[in-house]
């Protein structure tokens, strides 16, 4: 079963939305608040894992959104950064 | 009558090599032959045929297929991939959307679309000078139901028959597709890859059997190469292009570490 829409879009609005990372990571309250999501909405945001996400039926590419957002050595993984003059990338 | 010169298809994304150096340097000396092969086609346009992976078409709007018809177009920067703009070629776009029309594909159209790595990865290294006018297609396989292999098939179709009949004589046109291999991302048997599926894939476009591939469903897809293995359709698209080509594999590496199978390969020059 799919997520409420509000979930995900939340989730599409963090790359969108300025500020909005920075408060759903430090007053993630308020921002659920302000998208009506569940207690267990809440919990799973809140873990961030794929087990949590999935267990709310998070899209599997917006999980890596939320997961990237709040993940820097994720993000990092996930890039071109290690790819430098050395291997012929700019 | 414009002329089809180049037609290749990689994977479009790179992690972190550490641990996995040598099969990295493979994946990226691939792509970089890919690029020269691409360059020395000397092509006036290239059209690169990838999945958005929702930076621009979400759940807020899921069209099927987009155009991407703007003259510039500024990477959106994800996997921190640099923000500098690329040109477009609006007019063999708007040709596309045209002849699509009137072949039984009413395509969407962005002027506003910020190519993520799905498309800016693979062209960093294929392109890097940023000389190339693109025309993105976007193939969107995150909506539920995702375009059908063999609509995809038939939307390559009608690609050739924009550049043979609509398009100005001599022009020259390069077909990148971009994506796969198997990868299952956030769904059962997360981070396998499956090297049968990826081998098949490539070996039957190859060898101009994508119609073969293009009568499998999208379900038979995920369930032998993974949600991220729909990304085959972007290939399909491409091979229809050149229907019973022959090919090469130019790489090929099975990588878990990055939950992928990572591959490409060049169809033959005309």
């Amino acid at each position: 079963m799919a997520a409420r829409y509000v979930v995900h879009q939340l989730i599409q609005n963090l790359f969108k939305e300025p500020g909005l990372l920075e408060r759903l990571n430090h007053a993630p309250d308020a921002v659920y608040d302000s998208y009506g999501l569940t207690a267990a909405e809440r919990a799973a945001f809140s873990e961030a894992s794929p087990a949590a996400l999935t267990s709310i039926g998070v899209h599997p590419i917006l999980q890596m959104h939320l997961m990237l957002a709040r993940n820097p050595q994720m993000a990092e993984m996930i890039s071109v950064k290690s790819y430098t003059a050395e291997w012929g990338l700019s | 009558m414009a002329k089809i010169v180049s037609v290749v298809a990689t994977s479009h994304i790179l992690m972190s090599p550490a641990g996995v150096e040598d099969r990295a340097r493979h994946v990226v000396n691939g792509i970089k032959e890919i690029g020269r092969r691409v360059r020395a086609a000397n092509p006036d346009i290239l059209m690169v045929i990838s999945s958005d992976h929702m930076f621009n078409l979400n759940l807020a709007l899921q069209p099927p297929f987009c155009v991407g018809v703007a003259d510039s177009f500024i990477p959106f920067g994800d996997m921190a991939i640099a923000q500098e703009p690329r040109p477009g070629a609006r007019g063999f776009a708007q040709a596309f959307v045209e002849r699509s029309a009137s072949s039984g594909f009413d395509l969407a159209k962005a002027e506003e679309f910020r190519p993520d790595h799905g498309i800016a990865l693979p062209l960093s290294i294929i392109d890097p000078d940023r000389a190339i006018p693109i025309v993105p297609l976007l193939v969107n396989i995150n909506m539920d139901p995702p375009p059908s292999p063999s609509r995809c098939y038939a939307l390559g179709d009608v690609l050739r028959v924009t550049i043979e009949n609509d398009r100005p004589r001599d022009e020259r046109v390069a077909i990148l597709a971009t994506g796969g291999l198997s990868h299952w991302l956030n769904i059962p048997r997360h981070g396998e890859v499956s090297e049968q599926f990826d081998r098949r894939i490539m070996n039957a476009i190859i060898s101009g059997h994508a119609p073969e591939l293009a009568r499998m469903s999208s379900a038979e897809i995920v369930e032998q190469g993974g949600n991220g293995g729909l990304e085959i359709v972007n290939w399909l698209i491409a091979a229809a292009t050149v229907p019973g080509r022959s090919g090469e594999i130019i790489y090929y590496e099975p990588i878990p570490e990055w939950f992928t199978g990572m591959g490409g390969i060049v169809l033959a020059a005309a």
